[in-house]
This record gives structure tokens, C-alpha cells and sequence, in this order.
């Protein structure tokens, strides 16, 4: 009977199915797919600021998210910026949203902008992400979802979803800056996940082949005796305000899709049930003034001046090309992470701070580091350590003060001829009798008057930038070192190049006293010289060399490499040009520090060197 | 009696869908979704100089899944797939064209389609691959983005070598050349084809050389060889082959002579080429690129 009954409700089915030859959807399959090609080409060309994308590369979503804009033209190109590019830049190539299995879009032509996510010459020519793959993300995305407010990408490779939302604003470059200044602004390193209360452990991963990346790994323990801990791993993206996750967060029983970034250091979810911390930042009220003086093309004193004169503070000076694109938190965490990089390497925090931090008015004076006609940035701000010990931070706003190098006055023939890299070569040397031959670098320090000289040594301070100073006499065009010249601190030394002279048959001494130590002569052709130690009757100076002076004990630095202790190079000394080096600073990207990492008595040996006075 | 039901409906089934499809028009639209992209002005030259011409799709959009998916690559710039349209049409298409005295030959013979891939594809231990070739129909092009169009030997080492070797592989594939040649590299220790591992049994060039082939590559296998002496003959100037030919030495020197004269003979006599003036053709074509305007349609 029951068959029968089954029997009978099949043929109904049958004569229903029959009857009714409805298609299930009113279009055919290709019709379908042709609205849904251009359902999706009118939603991508309908934000007529473009589109904001939270794009996630490589298919396990390792590095989290990133911002990149998009605006889909009519004519079928794409135009495209990233927070990984010059916000002020854009890359144009072209587009096709093509009918496979659903609406698929393509980025058919590379586009620098785009495809640096997908390229893998990203990890081969600029070893970012994996060798042979970069970041791997896509290039082809099938279209979900497609309106004129949102859409919804999946990755053809990766399988991951990108989300596009309209852009409110055609001036990309600065609301690329905003995104760019946010994210930055966000990289706090978070230890804690509060929810309800309860702690858990966060780890964070912001950085990963070479790139930035934005997971949080949180060790979630629900209650109970045998709960096992649960590591939930959370890729995000940046807002402007704060995170969102690449998929809604469960942790125990709370669900968190976005966060806002609140006080400098917390994420917060919207009802403040779930919080995701870095420790408190430790606040000062210093304040700094900042003075600029002595200005020249290529040398300036900076002075600053704190509020508070026992809390430690830092500062440096920037070319401001090389912070444009920084937030002020940037710029700052580039100054604490170069501290917390001591850290690491095991040395205490106070002797970091005393070293390379600062407490009460400090000055600096950078000798021949500007380049000429070029905009400068003096960055100032508190500084303290963790109450944890674990890594310094920021205490206050950043002070700012800029200024502009002066322009290159025009340079002498034969004082310009001076300048650049010279071998020179010894005719013989103290101890190994040998020819020595070492390479020294002439830059301009007064125009005109006198030069800036690195390098005449051979020990190890041929890597520290002590530069001797020679004067140049426009009459002869030729140049002298004063001896006993005083170049700067090393700990409680002081690093003095001095002359040496024969002294009791076959043996040296430093030579002290104020006299013309050596004077050089140039070659007809100019790109030769000679330097010769001044005969001063009684006493012939050979050369001169760099000392560790305390007191008036004079210590032996260690030998560079290559050379040998106490090996000191005997003139008349030939010198040949090997580099025609400009005459000013090359600009650089880096900072200059007032202070720098000096290992202090490491550098020179306890033995104190004869020295005898001229006078 | 069960069964007899069933039939029965059954069979009212049938009649009931019979007449309904009667009453179905066939739909009268393509099932074939176009893409909607707009056309470049590259796709208009392409459309005149490579489709009507040669039949030939000249594919510079990069799909996904028209590539190799185990591999992270990169579509080929705009700007690079003009330059590379010209000079694939210049010093391939148009150099058949002049000694055959025809567009007939490219039409009938060479691959349907060239896709290009901006980046290289890179493999696991280093090597990057700068073409490929699918069954006759299809030759890929890597690293469109690198090319250089005034290095014209970086030119003749990534692209069009790779070119007149695919194509020389579909002209044999086609019509085979003799099973002679197959006989003159031996199964010797020294001398013999290994597969995939001729980049390790002949670490260099001059190796491979002097064990009578004229590339490493071609100690692949007798066609590889065989194409790999074609395409190497027409991209090089005869100083170059007879330089090779002397790093080979008298033993490598007689093998390469011996492989090539059937070479040779095959493309005179199967196809009416002869490579001499094949040969000629291309080193004249490839002196004119430098004076060519490659970025203008």
C-alpha cells in the first residue's frame, strides 16, 4: 500500500513537473551570466570616487590585510593606489569582468600598484614575502556580491574575500595618507585580550617576510577545570579608526567583526565588552624648545631645550623627505625602535638612555651632514622605559622645528681639487718598516678656508666620523693640520690627532705642543700630492695619528684591520685621488644623531704612549 | 501488476515531455558569454595585423586560468605587449612571410595563440622559464615586463629563440624528419640524451658542445635537439655557429654537422625553407629593430 502511495505521488510529481515547464529562474544559464558580467561591470564602475579595498593576500591570510583604492572606468581601465606606494601616485592598466563561473574580474594588464600583491618578482627582486612567490595574492577575483555600496570578491587563487566599499572623497592621495598615518599610528604592540573582564594572552604578528603583517594570535582558555586553550588567529585590516577582522572573531561567547583604536593603545569593540591591549604608555608634560643656529650650507648646531631637566628625552635631525610620508608617531617609534634595537642586543636600559638619550638642554653641532639647500626637521619627544623593562617608549607629543640649509658657495679651483678620496701611501712605517697604504676622504668644511679630513689613521677609528681639520691657504694652495687637533669625546677621552717624530735613535714618540704638524702640496696635474711632516730643527715630524687622550696620557687606539699595532705610517707621504667625491653631503635618508653609540675604552688599548713636548 | 503501473506512467510521461519540447524554441542566444571589456587600441591592431592575417590571438590579458596556476605570475604591461605585438609580428611572422612569399605559411602552421606573462615564472631551484609551448596551439611568453627592446640578444635569448623552437617543434610534429637523426647521438657515456637532467650531466655550454650538442637544453631529447639546432641556426650570425662549432671540437663538431645537414635538408625538402636564407632574413629584420618605432600603433 505504501508503495503504491509512492507510485502515485511520483506520477503527480511527474504530470506537475510536465505541466508546469517553468525554468527555475526566468533566465537561461548564459543569460544569467551575461547580467550578472554586467550587473557587476555597472556596481565596479559606479563609485565615482572610486573604490577602498581590504585586500588579503596569500591564501592562509599570513600577513592580514591591506588598503588599496580602485576606480573602475567605463573605457575598461583600472586605476590603482596602495598603502604600500606613494600615496600621491597612481597605477592605470586595464580590466575585464568576463562571464566563467559567475562574473569574474580580472587585472589583465600589470598594473605596478596592484600586482605588487600578486607579482613574484616581490619576493624574487625585492625579498618581500616568499622567494619565488612575494605575497601571493590574486589577480582574478570572481564577483559575489556587487552593488553601488558594497562588493564582495573572492580570490581566484587564494579563495580569500576582499571587500570594496565607495570612497567618499576624490582626493586619494590624502585619504591614502589618513589610512597610511592610521595604521601607523596602530602598530602598538598588544599583550592582552580582555573579555568580560577575564585576561588572555595576545601575541601579534606585525612584521613577516620582510613586510608588514597584521595578525593577532590570541590563547583563549574558556572557565572550567580541563579547558584546553585555543589559539584564535585573527587577520585584520586597518581603518581609519580603527580594525577589522577578515572574519568576525568568536571569542568564548562574545563576536567581534571591528574594534576601535581608543587612547593610543587599546582596541575596543562597541559595547567595550572585548579589549585588545598594549601596556599603558607612560605620559610626561615635557616640552621642548628647539633652537637652530649657526647655519650653513652644510653644518648646523641644534640645541633643545626641555621643561622637565630629570626625564630623558630624545631627538635627532631628519632630512624632511625622508619623514613626508610619516605620521609623528612614525617618526617616533623609528627613534625608540633604534633604542629598543640596543635592548635587544642585551645592554641596560640606563646605559642606552645615558648613551644615546638625552636629560636637560643638549646641543648638537653636525659638521659638514647637511646637503646643501635642502629642508631639514629637528623631531624632539620624551622618552621612559616600560614599567615592564621590555622596550623604551614615547612619552609626549613630538616637537618639531625645521630649517633649510644654506646654498654652496662656489669653490676655489685649487681648494676643490683637494676634495674627494686620496691614497696615500707611506714611504715607510714604524715598526714593520713597510709601505703602508690607507685611503682618506677631504670634504669641504669652511669654503675656501679649510677642509674636513677622515681617515688618516690606522687604527680603528677609520669607521668613526672624526674628522681633522686642514687649512687651506689660497696664496700656495696648499694645505696644513694644526697638531694636537682635539676631534671629540670617547667616554671620558678625548680623540686628539697628533704628530709623531724619530725619537732616541729607532724609536717614535707622539709629539705634543702647538706647531704645524704636516702640510700637503698638489701635483701639477692636481690629482696628485704629496704631505710631508714640518721639519721643526730640533724635531722632524713623520705623520700623525689618533689618540685616546686623558689627562696627558695618551692611549693607543686598536688597529683596523689589516694593520698592524703601533705600525704607524712614516712620511713624506704620495697621495693619489681616487674619487672625485662632490664637494657637499649627499643627502640621505637617515637621521643624524647628536649623540652616537661609542663602546668607549673598548676601542683603545691601556698602554699609554710616549709623548713629549715640543716646546 | 506493479510494474505494469509504472510503465504506464512512465510511458504518459514520455508523451506529456514529448509534446512539451515540441512546443521549446531552440533559445536563439549564445550560450557563449562575451567579455565585456572595451577594446584597447592595441586589440584594433591586433585584429588587422594578427587575427586577419594569421589567424592568429595574440593574448596580452592575463588570465589566471589560462596560465600555469603553480606558479605566482604577473600580467605583461600594456605598453610591453605593444612592443611585444611588433616585434613577435617583425621578426617571426613577417620573416616566414618574406621567404615563403606568403602570409599562408604562419596561417596554416604556426601556434593559434601567444599569451604573455609579464613576470618570469620562477622554479623552485632558481632557473626562471622563459617560454613554452602547449601541443602546437599555444606559445606562453614569461617576463614580458623585463624586456629590454634595444638588447636585442636578450631579445633573441627569451623570446625569439623560444619562438622559431616551439614553431620548429609543430612544423616536425607535423611532418616528421628523418628516424636517421635519432641514430647520430649515440647511447655513449658522453655522449647521449638524458631528459631533464641535462642541465646537471652538462654543467656548461661548451660540455654540451663538445658532446655534439648545441645547447644543453638540446641534450633533451632527439626533438629538442632537433628544434634547438633550427632556432639557434636562424637567431645567430654564421660567425657565432662557426664559433660554436669549434668550442665543440671534431668529435661534438661532426655530430652537430651530421644532426643539422638533416635538419637542414628536412626544412628544404618537407617545407620549402631553406634556413640559410631563413637565417639571412631574421639577422637582417633583427638589425632593423633598433630603428623601429615599437611604442606607437
Amino acid at each position: 500500500m505504501k508503495k503504491l502511495l509512492i507510485f502515485s505521488l511520483l506520477s503527480t510529481l511527474f504530470v506537475s513537473c510536465l505541466m508546469e515547464d517553468d525554468d527555475k529562474f526566468s533566465q537561461s544559464a548564459s543569460e544569467r551570466l551575461e547580467t550578472a558580467v554586467e550587473e557587476a561591470t555597472t556596481a565596479l564602475q559606479s563609485a565615482a570616487n572610486g573604490w577602498r579595498m581590504e585586500l588579503y593576500p596569500e591564501g592562509n591570510r599570513i600577513y592580514g590585510g591591506y588598503t588599496v583604492f580602485l576606480k573602475f572606468n567605463a573605457d575598461g581601465t583600472v586605476v590603482a593606489s596602495s598603502e604600500h606606494a606613494d600615496p600621491t601616485q597612481t597605477a592605470t592598466s586595464y580590466y575585464t569582468v568576463e562571464g566563467e563561473s559567475g562574473a569574474v574580474l580580472s587585472f589583465d594588464t600589470y598594473n605596478e600598484i596592484f600586482h605588487f600583491y600578486s607579482s613574484p618578482s616581490t619576493g624574487a627582486e625585492q625579498g618581500i614575502g616568499t622567494a619565488n612567490g612575494g605575497l601571493e595574492g590574486d589577480s582574478d577575483f570572481v564577483v559575489m556580491e556587487a552593488s553601488n555600496e558594497f562588493i564582495k570578491l573572492k580570490g581566484r587563487k587564494t579563495n580569500n574575500y576582499a571587500y570594496l566599499y565607495p570612497l567618499e572623497t576624490s582626493d586619494w592621495a590624502t585619504e591614502m595618507q589618513a589610512y597610511i598615518n592610521a595604521a601607523s599610528d596602530m602598530e602598538v604592540n598588544c599583550k592582552t585580550c580582555t573579555v568580560d573582564g577575564v585576561e588572555y594572552p595576545v601575541t601579534m604578528r606585525m612584521s613577516l617576510n620582510n613586510f608588514t603583517a597584521r595578525v593577532f594570535t590570541i590563547a583563549y582558555t574558556p572557565a572550567g577545570e580541563d579547558a584546553e586553550t585555543q589559539e584564535i588567529t585573527a587577520p585584520y585590516v586597518c581603518t581609519k579608526t580603527g580594525i577589522r577582522f577578515y572574519e568576525p572573531l568568536t571569542i568564548g561567547n562574545k563576536t567581534v567583526s571591528e574594534m576601535t583604536f581608543k587612547e593610543d593603545y587599546y582596541f575596543e569593540n562597541e559595547d567595550g565588552s572585548v579589549r585588545i591591549s598594549a601596556a599603558e604608555p607612560i605620559r610626561s608634560d615635557n616640552q621642548f624648545t628647539i633652537d637652530i643656529s649657526d647655519l650653513t650650507f652644510s653644518s648646523v648646531t641644534v640645541s633643545v631645550t626641555p621643561t622637565i631637566d630629570d626625564e630623558y628625552y630624545q631627538w635627532a635631525v631628519f632630512p624632511k623627505s625622508s619623514i613626508a610620508t610619516m605620521s609623528d608617531k612614525a617618526i617616533m617609534r623609528a627613534l625608540v625602535d633604534e633604542l629598543n634595537s640596543y635592548l635587544d642586543l642585551g645592554l641596560e636600559p640606563e646605559i642606552i638612555l645615558s648613551a644615546l638619550a638625552y636629560m636637560g638642554p643638549s646641543e648638537g653641532t653636525f659638521e659638514n651632514q647637511l646637503s646643501p639647500e635642502t629642508e631639514y626637521v629637528v623631531a624632539a619627544f620624551g622618552i621612559a622605559l616600560l614599567e615592564d623593562g621590555s622596550a623604551f617608549t614615547s612619552t609626549t607629543d613630538l616637537f618639531k622645528e625645521e630649517f633649510t640649509s644654506a646654498e654652496m658657495p662656489p669653490l676655489e679651483e685649487d681648494y676643490e681639487a683637494w676634495i674627494g678620496t686620496w691614497e696615500v701611501t707611506s714611504t715607510s712605517s714604524e715598526v714593520t718598516k713597510s709601505q703602508l697604504t690607507f685611503n682618506v676622504t677631504f670634504s669641504v668644511k669652511v669654503p675656501n678656508s679649510t677642509l674636513n679630513m677622515n681617515g688618516w689613521t690606522i687604527s680603528i677609528l677609520r669607521d668613526y666620523n672624526y674628522p681633522a681639520i686642514a687649512d687651506w691657504d689660497a696664496e700656495t694652495g696648499m694645505i696644513t693640520f694644526d697638531n694636537e687637533q682635539n676631534l671629540g669625546a670617547d667616554g671620558n677621552y678625548t680623540v686628539t690627532f697628533v704628530g709623531r717624530a724619530p725619537y732616541q735613535g729607532g724609536s717614535y714618540t707622539i709629539l705634543t705642543g702647538s706647531y704645524i704638524a704636516m702640510g700637503g702640496m698638489l701635483g701639477a696635474d692636481k690629482t696628485t700630492a704629496v704631505m710631508v711632516g714640518n721639519d721643526l730643527g730640533s724635531w722632524q715630524i713623520c705623520g700623525m695619528e689618533y689618540f685616546a687622550k686623558l689627562g696627558s696620557s695618551f692611549y693607543i687606539y686598536n688597529p683596523a684591520t689589516g694593520y698592524t699595532s703601533m705600525d704607524f705610517p712614516v712620511g713624506p707621504f704620495s697621495m693619489r685621488k681616487v674619487d672625485t667625491r662632490a664637494a657637499v653631503v649627499q643627502p640621505q635618508a637617515k637621521p643624524l644623531y647628536a649623540k652616537t653609540w661609542q663602546p668607549g675604552m673598548l676601542m683603545h688599548t691601556d698602554e699609554v704612549a710616549t709623548a713629549v713636548s715640543a716646546e | 501488476m506493479k510494474k505494469i503501473v509504472l510503465f504506464a506512467i512512465v510511458a504518459l510521461g514520455c508523451m506529456l515531455a514529448g509534446v512539451s519540447c515540441a512546443e521549446d524554441d531552440l533559445n536563439p542566444n549564445s550560450v557563449i558569454v562575451e567579455v565585456t571589456s572595451e577594446p584597447t587600441p592595441l586589440d584594433a591592431w591586433l585584429y588587422d595585423n594578427f587575427v586577419t592575417p594569421y589567424n592568429i590571438e595574440f593574448a596580452y590579458r592575463y588570465q589566471d586560468m589560462e596560465s600555469d596556476m603553480t606558479y605566482n605570475l604577473t600580467p605583461a604591461s600594456y605598453e610591453k605587449a605593444v612592443q611585444m605585438a611588433k616585434l613577435v609580428r617583425h621578426l617571426c611572422l613577417q620573416s616566414y612571410d618574406e621567404i615563403t612569399g606568403s602570409e599562408e605559411f604562419i596561417r596554416n602552421y604556426f601556434p593559434k595563440m601567444i599569451y604573455l606573462v609579464g613576470s618570469p615564472a620562477y622554479n623552485n631551484n632558481g632557473t626562471v622559464i622563459l617560454g613554452t609551448a602547449e601541443g602546437g596551439t599555444k606559445i606562453t611568453l614569461y617576463a614580458v615586463n623585463r624586456m629590454d627592446p634595444t638588447d636585442v640578444d636578450l631579445l633573441n635569448e627569451w623570446y625569439f629563440k623560444t619562438i622559431h623552437h616551439e614553431f620548429a617543434h609543430i612544423l616536425h610534429q607535423t611532418k616528421p624528419y628523418s628516424t636517421d637523426f635519432d641514430q647520430i647521438t649515440g647511447t655513449s657515456e658522453t655522449s647521449r640524451y638524458v631528459g631533464n637532467a641535462c642541465w646537471d650531466v652538462y654543467a656548461t655550454e661548451s660540455a654540451a658542445l663538445k658532446a655534439g650538442f648545441i645547447s644543453r637544453y638540446a641534450a633533451t631529447s632527439a626533438d629538442e635537439d632537433f628544434v634547438e639546432l633550427i632556432s639557434i641556426y636562424v637567431t645567430n650570425t654564421a660567425s657565432t655557429w662557426s664559433s660554436m662549432l669549434s668550442t665543440a671540437g671534431s668529435t661534438g663538431r661532426s655530430m652537430i654537422e651530421s644532426k643539422f645537414e638533416i635538419a637542414y635538408k628536412y626544412m628544404q625538402n618537407e617545407w620549402n625553407i631553406d634556413l640559410d636564407q631563413l637565417r639571412e632574413v631574421v639577422l637582417k629584420r633583427q638589425a632593423e629593430v633598433p630603428t623601429m618605432d615599437l611604442d606607437t600603433l
